[in-house]
């Protein structure tokens, strides 16, 4: 069995690595010397969420990477940066409507939310939130049952619709960080 | 290999094509091969089959941002971005840059360009339709515009002609309104395809029927010097490295330079066609070069318009002279009037609920069709609109996008390696009636970067269109609902004339030069060695998507002319 495979397989079966800390020190030593992720729009607290919410939705397999393996982290950070607009009216077509998701600032504004949010529920700054942190913060938006979801996306349309009238419009905090999660 | 040339402005050619696109093609094609020394303009760069598809092999991850522009580059693009599908960084490169080529819209309106060797032939949808006699005498029958000045048996030889060379791939249905064609092999339906097809035999008497799309893929045995048979990757408007589908540059304009008397001219733009009062003819085209910046004036003894509907009616009207104040051809007012296009984007979609271990092959570029099933006679006739539509659509598995519960984790991977429900999509595509009133004019108080006029559209959709899309959106409802599937969405956004890029009736054809602009040859009334064939030239639009017309009306066109200086000689 090669060497890759045979970490693969240990990697499978984590708890057993509880008892081997010199295979724990391999892996770690793995995590630290993969490329460091470097945000170019997000905070590095922020990236540091971002790379774990893509790991927790898309995680590694023993047949097909994960997410962060597949770089979407990094994808997703660089998406914002480049592809959104940073002013609403760059791409502005007088005879279309245009919706403010594409924005920069709206990506910022749930973010912020979201950080908001993790520091009240673990009185702690992101770049220091665990896995498990963000899986229990991950789970309340992506396992919402239907009622819940169909509540967010009212709130979603009212923004849109408020936004129209005044692009200063407030959106409801829990909504925007639920839209933020969607995969 | 095309080449491209400079040209000799002190050569007198035989014919001067402008536009190197879908009908341009052909009519060069058919002129050299008629022995004329033709040369052909192209307003944009210069593109060679294969080696300038710089996204032809690309696949998903080789895209940036699984294929959106960034900003910066989204920004040069915000009219060409209305149609939702072109301007990916997969086919961006073949749209025009808007804040180098504006236009002004008094109402919206949808101008979808390409400006390059080859033209929209390279972006096209390769659906494929001959227009009937239904479509030929509805003005006439109804008193509508003006009665088109051919019927079908005039340009039946041409549709075969063309289709033989393109190749179109089809099933024969010995329908009188969408007649049968040349066709190669037709590709298949899949089974919840069928499944609608058999529904529709069962629950309808008004003969509907559900087929194959009609397409210029090649699918069969004969051979396409140049181009081999589709392979079925669905990759086709960023160019086909198999020329599995027809194009100008996979296909005329290599036939054409296979003759010796080609010469192409790519960066020319042609702004205006010089009158002879003494002649009464035409003697040559202005050109501006948009490398060196000079103007430069090419003649020839006849000369093809096939720049466009809005474009060569842009040339005519800007080419003024005494005779032609209003601009050449001009004596009735038609000019720049009657734009027709397709409105689409009407149906429903369903959930299809069956063949769950069912699955297709490939990537088929192409879907079913419905052919027209409204006013034909007897209970197909509608009390409140005129005319007729087609669906376009089809059926396929969905990936987890449609699914209601959320989840991550194993879950979410799971679930994203499983094809998801099969659903349905039927589109309405259907005919605009000309009006006189939905029009194109220049305006010389803004220019563009070549001191030229900007074009400013003032078109709609009008109560039959409006009436027709509810059709459109109600009987795909009630198919899907006979058929037994769920989950049904009605669908209807009506966009804007132009979203349809098959805008046409610039330059109608007519018996009567007082109120129309070309004649049954598609030579302008007043200036027989002016041709319009592109898009220009319609008369009515059909429901039907108008390429196959084009390109049969232009071969027609280029013989007319060939016989003309021949008999002249």
């Amino acid at each position: 069995m090669d060497r890759r495979k045979a970490l693969r397989n240990i990697g499978w079966g984590a708890g057993a690595l509880v008892a081997t800390p010199t295979i724990l020190n391999i892996l770690q030593s793995c995590k630290e010397a993969g490329p460091v992720f470097s945000p170019a729009f997000v905070s590095a607290g922020q990236g540091h969420a971002l790379r774990s919410m893509v790991d927790l939705i898309i995680p590694n397999d023993e047949q097909i990477p994960g997410a962060v393996a597949m770089g979407v982290h990094e994808f997703i950070d660089s998406y914002w940066n480049q592809v959104l607009a940073a002013d609403p009216n760059a791409v502005k077509d007088d005879f279309m409507e245009s919706s403010p998701t594409q924005e920069q600032q709206f990506v910022k504004d749930a973010l912020a939310a979201y950080e908001a949010q993790f520091k009240a529920t673990f009185n702690k700054e992101l770049a220091d939130g665990t896995p498990e942190e963000f899986d229990q913060l991950l789970a309340k938006y992506l396992k919402a049952d239907k009622e819940q979801q169909e509540a967010y996306g009212k709130k979603m349309g009212e923004y849109l619709m408020a936004s129209k009238q005044d692009p200063n419009a407030t959106f409801d905090a829990d909504a925007q960080v639920f839209y933020l999660c969607l995969p | 290999m095309l080449k491209e040339s400079k040209a000799n402005p002190n050569e007198l050619y035989d014919a001067i094509v402008v536009g190197s696109g879908i009908s341009g093609g052909w009519a060069a094609k058919e002129l050299c091969e008629n022995g004329l020394k033709t040369l052909v303009l192209e307003r944009g760069r210069m593109v060679r089959h294969i080696e300038d598809y710089p996204t032809m092999n690309m696949d998903p991850w080789d895209f940036k941002f699984k294929g959106q522009l960034p900003i910066e580059e989204k920004k040069k693009q915000i009219k060409q971005s209305r149609t939702g599908y072109t301007t990916d960084e997969a086919s961006a490169h073949w749209f025009v840059n808007d804040l180098v080529h504006p236009y002004n819209e008094v109402k919206r309106f949808d101008w979808m360009r390409g400006y390059h060797v080859g033209g929209r032939s390279i972006m096209w949808g390769r659906q494929s339709y001959r227009l009937s006699d239904i479509d030929f005498e509805a003005n006439k029958k109804e008193n509508i515009a003006v009665d088109w000045p051919i019927r079908y048996k005039d340009i039946a030889p041409w549709y075969d002609k063309v289709e033989e060379f393109i190749g179109v791939s089809g099933e024969a249905l010995g329908l009188e309104v969408l007649p049968d064609g040349v066709f190669s092999p037709p590709m298949e339906l899949n089974c919840a395809e069928i499944d609608l097809k058999e529904s529709m035999a069962k629950n309808y008497d008004d003969g509907r029927v559900l087929t194959i799309g009609r397409t210029a893929h090649i699918t069969g045995t004969k051979e396409h010097e140049g181009r081999s048979n589709c392979q079925f990757r669905n990759r086709c408007i960023r160019g086909c490295p198999f020329g599995g589908y027809f194009s100008s540059v996979s296909s005329t304009l290599p036939a054409a330079e296979k003759t010796g008397n080609l010469t192409l001219r790519p960066n020319s733009i042609a702004h205006e066609i010089i009158y002879d009062p003494e002649t009464q003819k035409a003697t040559g085209v202005k050109v501006i070069d948009t490398e060196t910046k000079e103007n430069l004036v090419f003649n020839a003894k006849v000369i093809f318009l096939c720049a466009s509907a809005i474009a060569t009616a842009s040339i005519l009207l800007q080419s003024k002279s005494e005779r032609f104040p209003n601009g050449m051809g001009n004596d009735s007012g038609e000019l720049g009037c009657n734009i027709m296009d397709h409105h689409f984007k009407a149906g429903a979609f369903a959930k299809v609920n069956a063949f769950e271990d069912k699955y297709y092959k490939g990537r088929r570029p192409n879907g079913l069709y419905i052919p027209r099933f409204r006013n034909i006679g007897g209970k197909t006739d509608m009390p409140n609109f005129k005319r007729g539509y087609g669906y376009q659509g089809g059926a396929g598995r969905s990936d987890y996008n449609q699914v209601a519960e959320l989840g991550y984790g194993k879950t979410l991977k799971d679930y994203i390696q499983t094809p998801g429900d099969w659903s349905m999509l039927l589109m309405g595509f259907g005919e605009c009636l000309p009006y006189h009133e939905n029009k194109m004019t220049l305006d010389y108080e803004k220019l563009d970067q070549w001191g030229l006029p900007t074009i400013t559209f003032d078109a709609e959709w009008k109560e039959n269109e409006w009436e027709m899309r509810k059709d459109m959106v109600q009987q795909a409802i009630e198919m899907l609902e006979k058929a037994g599937y769920t989950d049904i969405r009605p669908w209807d956004d009506a966009g804007a004339p132009g979203l349809g890029i098959h805008e046409m009736g610039t330059a109608r054809m007519g018996h009567d030069p007082k109120t129309s602009v070309c004649n049954k040859n598609n030579q302008l009334h007043a200036v027989s060695n002016v041709y319009c064939t592109d898009g220009s030239f319609m008369t009515s639009a059909s429901c039907v998507n108008p390429s196959l017309t084009y390109m049969a009306m232009s071969a027609r066109a280029a013989n007319h002319a060939a016989n003309q200086l021949k008999n002249e000689a």
